[in-house]
C-alpha cells in the first residue's frame, strides 16, 4: 500500500479501462456519501474514492491545522492522488465545498482535469453586500462552529486539543465513534472554518474545465441564485436545477443526477 | 404513508400531548407533518400554525446548515442518530437549545423526539470555555517548557528530545545530519565592557541570525550562556562546511549597539550506517569547536566520526 493510499484511504473500483471519476466528499462526512451513486457509475468508469485527511478512515496522524486551515490543503490531497495514481482525463465530482476544492485542483492541473461536476456548490457562504448573497452572516457561521463543538464530538476526544506539541498526532488517533460523519472535533472545526469562512469567487472566471453545476430547487445552504452566479462566472459551465429539497442530491436524488452527469461527460468530450 | 390526524384515536394525541418532551414528524422535504403540545408551547404557536411549515422556520441559520451538512447525511447513511443539539428560534425571537434523537424511515419521513436542554447547554458552554482556556494555558506552558526565554530558541531539554527523534529517523532512513556547536568568541568581554543588557541584546540578534540562515526543519537551540547548537537534518555531507561558514560570516555581519561579535563553530556529521547516538555526534562537534577556538577563533572546524 502506498503512502497516499493509506493516508487518504483511497479506494479504486469500477471499470479500470473506463475514464476516471474522482468522487470528492463534502464537509463533515466521508467517501461513504457516494455509496448510492457508485453502483450506477462503476460499470463505465474507473472510480476513485478517498477521504480527506481528518475525515473517515484517513490517517489522522497526517492532519495538521496549518495545512488544512485552507481549502488549498484539501486540494493538495487530491493533487497527490492525481500524481500517485498517474491519473489523466479526470472528472472530479465534488459535493458542496469539494466543488470549490475541485476548482482549485483544476487550476493546478488544467491538463489533467477535463470535467468538474459540482453538486450543491457555493464558492462563498457569507453575504457580501450589495453584490453577493452567500446566505449567511458571519455571526451565523460563528454559531455553527459553536454548534459543532456541541455535536461533532468523538466524545472520547473532547479534550484532545489539550494535548499539544509532539503528542498531538498521537492524541488524534484516539477512538472515533462508528458514525461515518463523526470526526475529531479539532479536525471538524478546522474543516468547517476552511469551508464556511472562505471566499473563492475570484477563481471561478479562471476555470477552463467543462463544468456541470447541479443545484437543488430548495437548498438552505446553497440556493439556486448561487448556482446561477457560478454559471455566470464559469465560462464552460452548464447549470441544472434539480427539483429537490436539501443539500445532498447525491444521496437523496442520485437516480436523477447520475444520468445528468453521464450525459454531460459524454456530450462535452 | 399518511399521518392524517383523523386516523389515530383521539386518546393517542392526548397521550402525546402529555409527554414532557417534543414529538415531531417531518416529510422528506423537512416540512412538519405532526407536532405535539410540548413543541407548540415551546415555539409559542398553535399546532395548526406549525403543521405544513418547514422546520427551518424554527431553527437558527447555523442549525439549518448543521441539519443539511451533518444530520441529514448521517440519517441517510445510518437511518438514526442520537443526542444532536441544535438551536430553535421561538415566536418571541429567543433562541433555545434543543437536543434531538431522530429516526429516518425508508420513504424519507423522519421522526424526532426533542427536549429543551438549557441547563446542559450552560454546562457545555462552561466546559468548552474551560477547555479553550486549558488549551491556551497548555500552549503557553509548552512554550515555557521548551524554549529559551531570552532568544525564543529551543532550550537544551527540547533540543535533546527533538534531536534524538531526528537521530533515530536518520538511523532508520539511512540519511545524514550534522551538528554545529556554535560559541560566541570572547563573550565575557562583551558583558564586562557593555553590560549584561547589551550582552543579552547581542545574544538575541545572534539567535535571529542563526535562525534565518537555516532551513525551517533544522533545529536551533541555546544550550548554554553563549553556546548554541544547530542540527541540520537530512543534509548532504559535502554541504555542511559551506553552510557552517555561511552562518559564521553572517554572524560576523551582525552589529548591535556598535558591538561586533564573531563565533567559532565545530561541526560533526552523522552519516548513515554508523549508528552513533546524537550525544556522540554532539561530543564530536564540541571537540571540533574546541579546535576552532584553539586555532584562533572565528572559524569552522569539521570532523566526521
Amino acid at each position: 500500500m502506498n503512502d497516499i493510499q493509506f493516508r487518504n484511504n483511497v479506494k479504486i473500483l469500477g471499470n479500470y479501462q473506463g475514464p476516471t471519476l474522482i468522487l470528492a466528499h463534502g464537509f463533515g462526512c466521508d467517501q461513504n456519501m457516494w455509496r448510492f451513486m457508485v453502483p450506477a457509475l462503476q460499470d463505465s468508469y474507473k472510480l476513485v474514492l478517498f477521504d480527506y485527511v481528518g475525515s473517515g478512515q484517513s490517517q489522522l496522524t497526517d492532519f495538521s491545522i496549518e495545512k488544512y486551515a485552507s481549502l488549498e490543503g484539501y486540494a493538495q490531497d487530491i493533487c497527490d492522488i492525481l500524481v500517485e495514481y498517474d491519473l489523466h482525463d479526470v472528472t472530479i465530482v465534488g459535493h458542496s465545498v469539494s466543488a470549490t476544492i475541485a476548482a482549485i485542483v483544476s487550476l493546478r492541473h488544467p491538463d489533467l482535469i477535463k470535467h468538474i461536476i459540482m453538486v450543491c456548490p457555493s464558492p462563498c457562504f457569507f453575504n457580501d453586500p450589495p453584490t453577493y448573497g452567500g446566505g449567511f452572516e458571519r455571526g451565523d457561521l460563528e454559531e455553527l462552529l459553536g454548534l459543532m463543538d456541541k455535536n461533532y464530538i468523538g466524545w472520547a476526544n473532547y479534550l484532545a486539543p489539550l494535548v499539544m506539541g509532539n503528542t498531538t498526532s498521537e492524541a488524534l488517533i484516539g477512538e472515533l465513534s462508528g458514525s461515518f460523519c463523526s470526526t475529531d472535533p479539532l479536525v471538524a472545526k478546522t474543516f468547517a472554518k476552511a469551508t464556511f469562512f472562505s471566499d473563492y469567487r475570484d477563481i471561478l472566471p479562471l476555470l477552463s474545465a467543462q463544468t456541470l453545476i447541479l443545484q437543488s430547487r430548495s437548498d438552505n445552504l446553497a440556493g439556486v441564485h448561487i448556482g446561477s452566479y457560478m454559471h455566470e462566472q464559469i465560462s464552460n459551465s452548464q447549470l441544472h436545477i434539480v427539483e429537490a429539497q436539501g443539500h445532498c442530491l447525491h444521496m437523496t436524488h442520485y437516480a436523477d443526477i447520475v444520468p445528468l452527469i453521464l450525459d454531460f461527460i459524454e456530450l462535452t468530450e | 404513508m399518511s399521518y392524517d390526524k383523523d386516523k389515530l384515536p383521539e386518546f393517542a394525541y392526548q397521550w402525546f400531548d402529555n409527554f414532557n418532551s417534543g414529538y415531531l414528524v417531518l416529510d422528506p422535504n423537512k416540512n412538519i407533518l405532526f407536532c405535539n403540545r410540548y413543541l407548540s408551547e415551546l415555539i409559542q404557536l398553535p399546532v395548526s400554525d406549525i403543521i405544513d411549515t418547514p422546520i427551518s422556520q424554527y431553527l437558527t441559520k447555523a442549525s439549518s446548515i448543521f441539519i443539511e451538512t451533518y444530520i441529514y447525511p448521517l440519517l441517510l447513511a445510518e437511518q438514526a442518530l442520537e443526542e444532536s443539539q441544535m438551536s430553535w428560534v421561538i415566536a418571541n425571537g429567543d433562541v433555545i437549545p434543543v437536543v434531538a434523537n431522530i429516526r429516518l424511515t425508508e420513504d424519507g419521513t423522519s421522526f424526532w423526539s426533542l427536549y429543551v436542554c438549557t441547563n446542559r447547554d450552560k454546562l457545555h458552554a462552561e466546559l468548552i470555555q474551560t477547555r479553550d482556556q486549558l488549551v491556551e494555558q497548555t500552549k503557553n506552558l509548552y512554550t515555557l517548557a521548551t524554549t529559551d526565554p531570552l532568544t525564543g530558541l529551543l532550550n537544551r531539554r527540547e533540543l535533546l528530545t527533538q534531536a534524538n527523534i531526528i537521530s533515530h529517523q536518520a538511523n532508520r532512513n539511512q540519511s545524514s545530519y550534522a551538528v554545529l556547536a556554535v560559541d560566541v568568541d570572547f563573550f565575557k568581554k562583551v558583558n564586562d565592557t557593555y553590560g549584561h543588557q547589551a550582552g543579552d541584546d547581542v545574544l538575541v540578534a545572534l539567535a535571529q541570525s542563526l535562525t534565518v540562515n537555516v532551513r525551517q526543519n533544522d533545529l536551533v537551540a541555546r544550550v548554554g550562556g553563549e553556546e548554541f547548537l544547530i542540527l541540520l537534518s537530512d543534509i548532504q555531507p559535502n554541504d555542511v562546511f559551506s553552510i557552517a561558514e555561511k552562518i559564521r560570516l553572517n554572524v560576523a555581519a551582525v552589529i548591535v549597539h556598535n558591538i561586533q561579535i564573531t563565533v567559532s563553530i565545530g561541526a560533526a556529521l552523522f552519516v548513515a550506517d554508523t549508528n552513533y547516538a546524537f550525544s556522540h555526534i554532539w561530543t564530536l562537534a564540541d571537540k571540533a569547536l574546541y579546535q576552532s577556538k584553539h586555532n584562533g577563533r572565528n572559524q569552522t572546524t569539521i570532523v566526521t566520526h
